[in-house]
C-alpha cells in the first residue's frame, strides 16, 4: 500500500513539474499527430489493399506502377507517426531523448514547410505552429527540467 | 667572458622526435651537394653553378640579376619521371617517410576539428595540385643525399650569435637543416629544403653578473610576447643545468617548450578578410539565438586548416649531458655568406602561399627584406617595451621623483585656486541676500564657474597621479625585494600540447573524419546529375544529414539537431514574415493603438 502511495505521489508530482511549455508543445504534437493519422487513412483508401498484402504489393509496384509512390509516402508517414508517439511519450515522461525526437521531428517538419513554401504550396498554419515548439522547446526551463530528469535517472 | 662561452654557456638541448632523420648541421656540407640556379621574372630557369662548383666563395660571386629575379640553391635535382617510377618500385609509397623510420601517427588530425576546418582542409589539399610544391620524390632523394653526407659522423652545429641592445644581453642560436619533410613525413603542412630555425635566450648584468630572464623559440610565423618563457617559470620551461631543454616538431623543426602533440591551425592569407564578418556572425548566433552570454568564444582563427606538430622527444637529443654533443659556431664578426646572400638555401618552387619555398638565411626574408627576428630581435620577442630589471628600477624611481614633483606644484595649485574659490563664495552672500544686486551676482558667479572648471580637473589630475604613485612605490619596494610577477603574465594564448582526453576518438569517427568532405562532393556530383530540378534543396538536405552523422559520432546529436531546429524557425519566421509583411505591420499597429488606449484611458479613470 505504502508503495503503490509512493509511486502516485511521484506520479502526480511529476504532471505537477511539467512546464506549461511541454504542455504545449505536446498539445501542437497532437493535433499534428491527429492529422498524420488522417493523412495515413487517406493513403490507405487511396491504395485499397488490406494491411497485411502490402509489402507484397509494394514489391509489385517497384518502379513500374505509380502507386509505388503512393507506398513511399504510407511508409514515411507511418514512421512520422509512430515517432511522433514515441516522441510525445517522451516529453510528457521528461526524457531527454523525447526532447530531442520531438525537436527532430519539428526540424523535419519545418524543412518540409519551408520546401513546400519553396514549391508555391504554403502551409503558414503548420510553420507557426512548429516554429511555437521549437522556441518553447529551446526555453532554458524546458531544456533544463530535461536535463534535470536525465542527471537524476 | 667571451661571446662563444656565453653561447655554450646556455646552448639549448634539443629533443628530437623518433622518427626524424634531419637535424641541425653545419652549411658547408650542403652547399656542396647543391647546384645555383635562378629563376627569372619570365619564369625561366637557368643553371649557373653545378653540384660540387658551389663553395662558400663561389655563392658569394656578383651577378647580373634582374628585378624580380630569385637566387636559390637546389639540394635535389628535380628527379625524371622514370626515376621516380624506379622509386616507387623500390620503396612503395614516396609519403609516410616518418613512418617507415619509427615514427607513430597520433590520432586523426582531421577527427580533431570540425566541418569547416577540414572543408578548408580539403580545399588546401586540392590546391597543392594547382600551386608550386616540391614533388613527392624529391623527400626521399634529399634523405638519401642527406644521410651520405653524414655517413663520416653527423656534425651536430648551431650558429650563435650574440648582441647587446638597450641593456640586454641576446643569445641567438640558429639551426641549418638540410629538409623539412613536415607534409611528406609526418602529415604537416609543407615541405620545403633547407631549415633555418632559431631559440633565443635574452640575459642582463646585474652587479658585474650575467643572470639569464627569457627563453624564446621561434615557432612558424608567431612574433611577440607569447613566443617567451621566463627563466624562473619551472612549469613551463625545462632546464639541464643552464640550458633551456625545446622540444622539436618532427619535420618542421619548431621548437616547443613541453613535449606532446600541438594542434596547429594554419591561417590561409586569402581567407582572413572574412574573419570580421564571420566573428559578427557567430557573435549575433551565440549571444541572441543561442543565449549562450557567458559563453561566447570568438577566435581570431575561424578559418584555418588543421595540423598536428609531434613534438615528442622520444628521439636523440642534443646538448649538454646528452647523446650527442653541439659544435658551436660563432656569427661574429658576421661572415659574408650571412650578410651577402640573399637568396633561397633551397628549391623555389613559386608557391603562391609560399609555403613549400625554402627559406632564405637567418638575415633576410624569402623576398631579400631583412628577417624581423634579425633587425630587431627584443621587437620579435616583445621584449621592445620590457626594460631589464636594473633599468626597471631605475626608470620607476624617476618616475615616482617625476610624479612627486608634479604632486606639489599641482596641490599648490589647487589650494591658491581653493582658496581664490572660497573667497568668491564669501562675496557671493551678501549679493545672493539683495534682490537689486542680480547682475553682480550673475557676474560673481559666472566666475566661480570658470574657477570651478579649472579646479576639478586639476583635482581629478592629483587624484590620479596620486594611485598612480601609490601604484609604482609598491613595484619599486617589490622589485627590490626580488618579489616576481607571475611568469606568465605576458602571455595571451599559451600554447599547450593537447590533453589525451581531448584525443580520444574511436576508429569510426577517425575513418567518417577523413572521408566525410569527399563524399560530400561525390554526394553533390549525384544530385547534379539526378536530381537537376532540386538542386537547392537537396543540397541543404545532404548538408544537414552530413552535419547529423557527424554529431553523433562526436555525441553533440542534441546539440546539432537544437542548433538546426532553431536555425529553420529563424528561416520559417523570415518567410512569414515576407509573405505577410504588411498584415503584420497592421497587426502590430492595432495591437499598439488598443494597448495605449486601454493603458491611458484606466491611468485617467484611477
Amino acid at each position: 500500500m505504502k508503495k503503490k502511495t509512493k509511486v502516485a505521489v511521484e506520479n502526480t508530482t511529476l504532471v505537477k513539474k511539467l512546464p506549461l511549455a511541454i504542455l504545449i508543445v505536446v498539445l501542437i504534437s497532437t493535433l499534428s499527430l491527429v492529422l498524420i493519422a488522417i493523412d495515413l487513412l487517406e493513403l490507405f483508401r487511396h491504395l485499397d489493399v488490406p494491411i497485411s498484402q502490402i509489402p507484397s504489393s509494394f514489391l509489385s509496384t517497384y518502379k513500374s506502377d505509380e502507386k509505388f509512390i503512393y507506398y513511399i509516402q504510407l511508409f514515411l508517414t507511418s514512421g512520422l507517426l509512430v515517432a511522433g508517439v514515441a516522441a510525445t511519450i517522451g516529453l510528457l515522461s521528461l526524457k531527454k531523448w523525447g526532447w530531442t525526437l520531438t525537436m527532430f521531428l519539428v526540424g523535419i517538419g519545418l524543412a518540409i514547410n519551408i520546401l513546400s513554401f519553396s514549391a508555391g504550396q504554403p502551409t503558414f498554419i503548420l510553420m507557426l505552429a512548429r516554429i511555437v515548439q521549437a522556441i518553447l522547446l529551446d526555453q532554458e526551463p524546458v531544456r533544463s527540467a530535461f536535463e534535470e530528469n536525465h542527471d537524476r535517472s | 667572458m667571451t661571446d662563444l662561452e656565453l653561447l655554450k654557456k646556455y646552448e639549448p638541448v634539443l629533443r628530437f622526435t623518433k622518427g626524424e632523420v634531419y637535424f641541425p648541421t653545419d652549411i658547408e656540407g650542403y652547399i656542396a651537394k647543391c647546384s645555383l640556379w635562378v629563376s627569372h621574372s619570365d619564369k625561366s630557369e637557368e643553371k649557373i653553378l653545378s653540384e660540387g662548383k658551389v663553395t662558400l666563395k663561389t655563392l658569394l660571386a656578383k651577378r647580373n640579376l634582374k628585378q624580380g629575379d630569385v637566387l636559390y640553391l637546389r639540394f635535389v635535382d628535380l628527379p625524371s619521371i622514370e626515376n621516380i617510377t624506379q622509386r616507387i618500385l623500390k620503396e612503395g609509397r614516396l609519403d609516410m617517410r616518418g613512418k617507415k623510420r619509427g615514427w607513430k601517427p597520433g590520432r586523426s588530425r582531421l577527427a580533431r576539428v570540425g566541418y569547416v576546418s577540414r572543408i578548408i582542409d580539403a580545399l588546401f589539399s586540392l590546391t597543392l595540385l594547382a600551386r608550386g610544391k616540391v614533388p613527392g620524390a624529391v623527400a626521399a632523394i634529399a634523405e638519401e643525399k642527406s644521410r651520405k653526407i653524414n655517413k663520416k659522423g653527423q656534425n651536430y652545429s648551431y650558429y650563435g650569435r650574440v648582441f647587446r641592445d638597450s641593456g640586454w644581453i641576446g643569445l641567438q642560436y640558429w639551426f641549418f637543416y638540410h629538409y623539412d619533410d613536415w607534409r611528406t613525413s609526418f602529415e604537416g603542412v609543407n615541405d620545403h629544403e633547407a631549415d633555418w630555425e632559431m631559440i633565443s635566450i635574452y640575459l642582463y648584468e646585474e652587479k658585474k653578473k650575467i643572470i639569464p630572464k627569457w627563453v624564446v623559440f621561434a615557432c612558424h610565423d608567431f612574433i611577440g610576447d607569447d613566443l617567451r618563457r621566463r627563466w624562473d617559470d619551472t612549469e613551463q620551461l625545462e632546464k639541464v643545468g643552464t640550458h633551456p631543454v625545446a622540444y622539436i616538431g618532427a619535420g618542421s623543426h619548431a621548437a616547443y617548450y613541453q613535449p606532446g602533440e600541438y594542434l596547429i591551425e594554419s591561417e590561409l592569407p586569402y581567407l582572413t578578410r572574412a574573419l570580421p564578418i564571420l566573428n559578427k556572425i557567430k557573435y549575433f548566433w551565440q549571444t541572441s539565438v543561442r543565449r549562450n552570454l557567458g559563453n561566447v568564444q570568438i577566435s581570431d582563427k575561424n578559418l584555418t586548416i588543421p595540423f598536428v606538430e609531434y613534438a615528442r622527444g622520444n628521439g636523440i637529443s642534443i646538448g649538454a649531458n646528452q647523446e650527442k654533443k653541439w659544435n658551436p659556431v660563432l656569427l661574429s664578426p658576421a661572415p659574408d655568406w650571412l650578410t651577402k646572400y640573399r637568396g633561397l638555401w633551397g628549391l623555389f618552387t613559386k608557391d603562391p602561399i609560399g609555403g613549400e619555398d625554402a627559406p632564405a638565411g637567418p638575415m633576410y626574408n624569402r623576398d631579400g627584406t631583412p628577417r624581423f627576428s634579425w633587425y630587431d630581435p627584443l621587437g620579435f620577442s616583445g621584449l621592445d617595451k620590457v626594460p631589464t630589471p636594473p633599468l626597471e628600477i631605475k626608470y620607476l624611481e624617476d618616475e615616482i621623483k617625476k610624479l612627486k614633483k608634479k604632486q606639489a606644484f599641482l596641490s599648490k595649485k589647487v589650494k591658491a585656486k581653493t582658496i581664490q574659490l572660497q573667497k568668491l563664495g564669501a562675496s557671493r552672500k551678501p549679493l545672493a541676500s539683495s534682490p537689486i544686486l542680480t547682475k553682480e551676482l550673475r557676474k560673481l558667479d559666472l566666475e566661480i564657474k570658470i574657477l570651478l572648471a579649472e579646479i576639478n580637473p586639476l583635482r581629478r589630475e592629483l587624484s590620479q597621479d596620486q594611485i598612480v604613485l601609490e601604484e609604482a612605490t609598491l613595484r619599486l619596494k617589490k622589485l627590490k625585494k626580488g618579489i616576481e610577477d607571475d611568469p606568465r603574465l605576458h602571455i595571451n594564448t599559451l600554447q599547450k600540447p593537447t590533453a589525451s582526453s581531448q584525443m580520444r576518438f574511436d576508429r569510426l569517427t577517425e575513418i567518417w573524419s577523413a572521408v566525410s568532405i569527399g563524399l560530400l562532393l561525390v554526394g553533390f556530383m549525384l544530385i547534379l546529375i539526378f536530381l537537376p530540378a532540386y538542386t537547392i534543396s537537396a543540397v541543404v538536405i545532404l548538408i544537414i544529414a552530413f552535419l547529423l552523422t557527424e554529431s553523433v559520432f562526436r555525441g553533440k546529436f542534441s546539440e546539432s539537431v537544437r542548433t538546426i531546429a532553431i536555425f529553420l524557425a529563424l528561416v520559417s519566421i523570415a518567410i512569414i514574415i515576407y509573405s505577410f509583411f504588411w498584415s503584420i505591420v497592421i497587426g502590430l499597429l492595432l495591437i499598439g493603438g488598443v494597448y495605449l488606449i486601454y493603458n491611458n484611458v484606466r491611468e485617467a479613470l484611477a
